[in-house]
């Protein structure tokens, strides 16, 4: 199963996800942001792809997957990000036929205020792992 | 020279390898039995060899997952029964590659184990106690 749609299913979760949407509306993206976006808004992407090496064959052993928040305050983005690892943080189901045993969240970081575009950035790092 | 890649080699209980392992190990060892006397070499040791003795250890990713191990791998409920039962077993060791030396035996699997620590791989591994001797041979056609 790719990676792609694996990531895919992390953008449906958030856009479903009523807290989510309440602060970004539709503003959640993979990898980029297009110009002009509206803050507050989400960039989402796989980052890591891991398979273990056995003797019969490589064994997928899952994702990890970056989470940016970006908002015009501090407190806006501690908000947005409050809401994605609740909708996310501990995620286990299927989602359009593909399982996922959990979603784990791995790390936060604080990002650079980011001067040309005036907002502030949080990354956030997912670990996913795969039925 | 060419070594043999690790992954290649592999211990297989009747014609079946052991399932998604990781690693896999035919260590064999002798007794001694000191025969220093008057007519040794002053301060050096002098043996012989006795008993001759050898076992396989073996590890891989545990699983239950049917479609990983479709009967033609043996899973960790496969071996568990084998060593419940005190089963004799025949084992292999070999790359299974025509030409390749095989070594193979009969043992019982006298240790299995399973490890699952939080959010990493479950894991199992065993050890077989080969009994009788060992015959080294070439891997058929």
């Amino acid at each position: 199963m790719s990676g792609t749609n694996r990531v895919a299913a992390i953008w449906q979760i958030l856009k479903e996800a009523p807290a989510v949407y309440a602060i970004t509306k539709q503003n959640v993206y993979p990898n980029i942001l297009p110009q002009n976006t509206p803050y507050p808004a989400v960039v989402y992407g796989q980052v890591a792809e891991d398979f273990l090496e056995t003797k019969d064959a490589p064994i997928h052993n899952g994702y990890r997957v970056a989470v940016e928040v970006y908002a015009e305050t501090y407190a806006k983005a501690q908000q947005l990000v409050t809401a994605i690892r609740d909708a996310i943080g501990n995620y286990t189901g299927t989602i359009d036929g593909l399982g996922f045993t959990r979603i784990r969240f791995v790390n936060q970081t604080d990002g650079i205020f980011e001067e040309d575009l005036e907002v502030f950035k949080i990354s956030l790092d997912f670990s996913i792992k795969i039925n | 020279m060419s070594t043999v890649n690790g992954t290649l080699l592999r211990i297989r209980i009747g014609d079946v390898p052991i399932g998604y392992a990781t690693s896999c190990s035919l260590e064999m060892s002798a007794e001694t039995r000191q025969t220093v006397s008057k007519d040794s070499v002053a301060s050096w040791q002098e043996s012989e060899v006795g008993t001759l003795s050898a076992s396989l250890t073996f590890e891989g990713f545990y699983t239950e997952d049917e479609t990983l191990t479709p009967g033609t791998r043996k899973s960790f409920a496969d071996i568990y029964a084998l060593f419940a039962g005190k089963k004799a077993v025949s084992w292999s060791f070999s790359t299974d590659v025509t030409g390749d030396d095989v070594y193979s035996g009969i043992g019982f699997v006298t240790a299995l184990s399973a490890s699952a620590p939080v959010e990493e791989n479950s894991t199992y591994s065993g050890t077989i106690t080969v009994n009788g001797a060992i015959t080294k041979g070439t891997v058929p056609e």
